[in-house]
């Protein structure tokens, strides 16, 4: 009985400071810094979801860019004004959805079951391919999937993209649906069905002897990190308000597998650092790509400079710490629970 | 039947650079395992030496060819040093990663530096115009093209089959600790592999920029996923085998393009990746016989 | 002949990363004999020989042959100094065809007509594989890949050679065979470090044997004196 009392209370008291914490950030924080930390939002509901199946099953894919590329193209039908779908782009879709404006809940919840229609077209080859094969399977979907995108002008507008999305990505969203993330994939984390994830990805041959359908949880897995992963991608159409194809490439995929190798492959709080730092390079570096006045002394322009630096950053890690930051172990919040 | 020969004949001036990049991707994936993304950097940054050494240095052809080649190898060997030699027993997906890492720092210093315009250059007289033979148009470019990667292969598949050194990297290959313990000294033969492939790398990039007159930053991020699936078709680590893949490749995009509608023919990525799922599929050892376990 | 032992194993202690596999190992190879490594599974006679090649990590202690230290030589300089190896489990290269494989073994050589004698040599010894010589190696039966890899490993015409458990799975008269074999090339000046589950093999080829037991030697003397052993008699029930 006492125990119950405890959760219900720290659960409140979570619930309360949470509330608290983003309304004062909501007020505080705007324009730059209120996107750089909902960017942070949204790359760590990515790298998560990556990390579930990179980290966990260790299947490596490089080619998520494909579930967010459906995600996003699906939940933008839905979201997009009339107006713009009709009037503008006259794309050849069906009347329903042409003539529909949704808001984001419900875009995504279907978006984010196209993704994990498109995530389970992803682990087809997982079924028949191991390894680095499988890494190319999944670079491959990537490439299938953008090229089909730009080559659908009547449907997705092609290399061209979508604009006009309204503005529905907000901190309660994204910071909302990353706590919650953040929390399940924990929860997971010590379960049975985490467990059972980490050990097919140790060793696939002992899981199966130790009774772990494997068929079973790899598509678990893959309809979990695809769900969010699509979410993820639809949350930050929203925010940068226009969509195209070639948005989904590996440079993209390029930055989540960053986050999640410099913060630790198995690791939830190492994917929230690997975020953090993978967002602070690319948004507060990326002034100075444009080239500045240092004391009167210009600075040329030097574009693509923090990816260059990110992947410097990238192959020091792999040469240095090869588990990352974090490695497989999360940070310790013992004292939240009150242990003594 | 006119069209249908037209369009094989002209896939073979880009057939045979995807020929020669596949024959250099495969050596290293056989011999260490290595899926070397940054190799389209290597064939990028030959082309452009090349580049710099014709129409800003103005040297002669030749000597703009020697400079594309050496820096190929040096380039290649700087990756090799830094980017694969420290993790070298930690897989095939740390590699792969490293690989992209490296791949993507050297394409955006590039970038950078030079922007991702297309660089233009004028084609040298002797190689301007065209052969015709009974109403089919032969370049002079492809011919050049296409007889110096037969010319490169048949040395190639010489060394490989029957010299030491090729049966050392065969070796080294399939189990280099059992190499080693024959006294191959596998470290000096890796570097050796870098070296040719390196070499193979460059010689695809100069020839690129003959082939279109012009050399852009980006040129190798698409060249070095046809080279990986060529690789994988014709057999990993079987040099042979990639250059026909890389022909198969490329003759077979050519002939796919050619007969769909136009509004499709942004499609032409997908033959590739249709014949890689085909092929690991039905027979994943490749085409030719792997040399790797 | 020199009086300094063609190898010299002092106080060996060797693994794989931080694992220990053998503790204080020491063996001692005179000119001219065979000796033998007993023991059953994974006590860690492959270590011992993988140790002598420098492919596992040294811990303390000196490999010495001929007198030189070679504890911290490079695997390919090792086998530059004659010392040839034959794997547990066949170890051929399956990509490469059966000559191939032989011209492998003689990576070393340096004139043509050395090869050319040598190879000729090994197909005497072995006509099966001159036979095969163009067929791919993963191609032929267990017997013949055994075969091949001794094959290989007489290519390079070495001092000393190294074998792990060369009669593992073969028919007793394959056995048989490559026992009168390894006689004939000790009797040429070649010196022998064999790995035997198979002590009766063993103990009849070899003049001297060590019994391994979870990493360290718990017997050794020579094989007249093993065999009457009732410690080996108590392992081997049966096969003596």
């Amino acid at each position: 009985m006492k125990f119950e009392k405890n959760t219900i209370v720290k659960y409140i008291l979570g619930a309360g400071l949470f509330f608290v914490t983003f309304y004062l950030l909501e007020k505080l924080l705007s324009g730059f810094w209120l996107t750089l930390f909902l960017l942070f939002g949204i790359n760590v509901i990515l790298a998560i979801s990556l990390n579930v199946i990179n980290g966990w099953i260790g299947f490596f894919s490089i080619g998520h860019g494909g579930i967010m590329l459906v995600g996003a193209y699906a939940a933008a039908f839905l979201t997009l004004p009339p107006s713009f779908k009709v009037g503008i782009l006259n794309l050849h879709l069906p009347a329903f959805i042409l003539n529909i404006q949704l808001p984001l809940l419900p875009a995504l919840l279907i978006g984010g079951i196209f993704g994990v229609m498109a995530g389970v077209v992803l682990v087809l080859p997982a079924l028949r391919l191991r390894g680095m094969y499988f890494c190319a399977g999944t670079l491959g979907f990537n490439i299938i999937a953008t090229t089909i995108a730009e080559n659908l002008p009547n449907v997705t507008n092609g290399a061209m993209g979508l604009r006009q999305f309204p503005s529905y990505t907000n901190i309660w969203w994204v910071w909302g649906i990353a706590i919650f993330l953040i929390y399940i994939t924990l929860m997971l984390k010590k379960s049975y069905i985490g467990r059972a994830f980490i050990s097919i990805g140790k060793d696939q041959c002992l899981a199966e002897h130790m009774g772990i359908n494997l068929l079973k949880y790899k598509i678990y897995a893959f309809g979990f990190s695809a769900f969010f992963t699509a979410i993820g991608a639809i949350l930050w159409v929203h925010l940068i308000l226009n969509l195209y194809p070639r948005a989904f490439d590996l440079i993209l995929v390029f930055s989540v597998v960053t986050m999640i190798v410099i913060g630790g492959m198995g690791s939830v709080s190492g994917s929230i650092i690997g975020a953090a730092i993978v967002t602070l390079f690319t948004e507060i570096l990326a002034p100075i790509e444009e080239g500045f006045n240092f004391f009167g002394f210009q600075v040329p322009q030097a574009l693509g400079l923090t990816t260059i630096l990110l992947g410097v950053l990238l192959i020091v890690v792999l040469i240095k710490k090869p588990e990352g930051i974090m490695g497989e172990k999360e940070i310790s919040l013992n004292f939240l629970k009150g242990k003594k | 039947m006119n069209y249908f020969m037209q369009q094989i004949i002209n896939a073979l001036g880009w057939g045979s650079i995807l020929a020669l990049l596949a024959a250099g991707y495969t050596m290293t994936f056989g011999i260490i395992g290595l899926v070397n993304f940054a190799y389209g950097e290597v064939f990028m940054a030959a082309a452009f030496a090349a580049y710099f050494a014709l129409t800003i240095f103005n040297l002669p052809y030749w000597v703009a060819l020697l400079v594309g080649l050496i820096s190929a190898i040096v380039i290649g060997l700087a990756i090799e040093r830094i980017a694969f030699k420290p993790v070298r027993g930690a897989g095939m997906i740390t590699l792969f990663i490293t690989s992209l890492g490296a791949s993507i720092i050297i394409r955006n210093l590039f970038v950078m530096l030079f922007d991702d315009s297309l660089k233009s250059f004028k084609t040298p007289n002797f190689l301007r115009g065209v052969y015709l033979l009974s109403d089919l148009i032969f370049f002079k470019k492809n011919i050049l093209i296409f007889s110096i990667t037969i010319i490169l292969c048949i040395v190639l598949v010489y060394i490989v089959k029957n010299t030491k050194l090729g049966i050392a990297m065969r070796s080294i290959s399939y189990d280099s600790q059992i190499a080693e313990t024959l006294g191959i000294n596998t470290e000096r033969i890796i570097i050796i592999t870098f070296i040719i492939a390196s070499f193979l790398g460059g010689m695809a990039g100069i020839l690129w920029g003959i082939l279109f007159g012009s050399v852009r930053a980006s040129m190798g991020v698409i060249m070095v996923v046809d080279a990986f699936i060529a690789s994988v078709v014709g057999g990993v680590g079987n040099v042979f085998g990639a250059m026909v893949s890389g022909y198969i490749l490329a003759i077979g995009s050519a002939l796919f393009i050619a007969y769909l509608p136009q509004e499709l023919i942004g499609l032409k990525p997908l033959f590739v990746w249709v014949i890689f799922f085909i092929i690991l599929i039905f027979k994943p050892s490749g085409l030719f016989r792997a040399n790797i376990k | 002949m020199s009086n300094v032992p063609i190898l010299e194993l002092n106080n060996v202690v060797a693994g794989y990363g931080k694992k220990e596999i053998i503790n204080k190992i020491s063996i001692k190879i005179n000119q001219g004999r065979i000796v033998t490594l007993l023991g059953s599974n994974a006590v860690g006679k492959t270590t011992i020989l993988k140790t002598i090649l420098s492919q596992t990590c040294l811990r303390s202690g000196e490999i010495k042959y001929n007198g030189i230290d070679i504890s911290n030589l490079a695997t390919h300089k090792i086998a530059r100094l004659g010392i040839s190896y034959v794997p547990e489990g066949r170890g051929i290269f399956a990509n490469l065809t059966t000559k191939e494989n032989l011209l492998a073994g003689a990576y070393l050589l340096k004139s043509k007509q050395e090869l050319e004698n040598n190879l000729n040599r090994v197909y005497s010894i072995f006509p099966i594989l001159k036979e095969r010589s163009n067929q791919l190696a993963e191609s032929l039966s267990g017997g013949e890949q055994e075969m091949l890899v001794i094959g290989r490993s007489l290519m390079s015409k070495p001092n000393l050679l190294l074998l792990d458990e060369p009669s593992l799975g073969l028919a007793p008269k394959l056995v048989e065979l490559i026992g009168k074999i390894l006689k004939e090339i000790n009797n040429e000046g070649v010196c022998i470090l064999l790995v035997e589950q198979n002590a009766k093999l063993a103990l009849e080829l070899a003049d001297y044997g060590y019994l391994i037991r979870k990493g360290t030697i718990v017997l050794e003397g020579d094989t007249k004196d093993l065999i009457k052993n009732k410690k080996i008699k108590e392992i081997y029930l049966g096969i003596i």
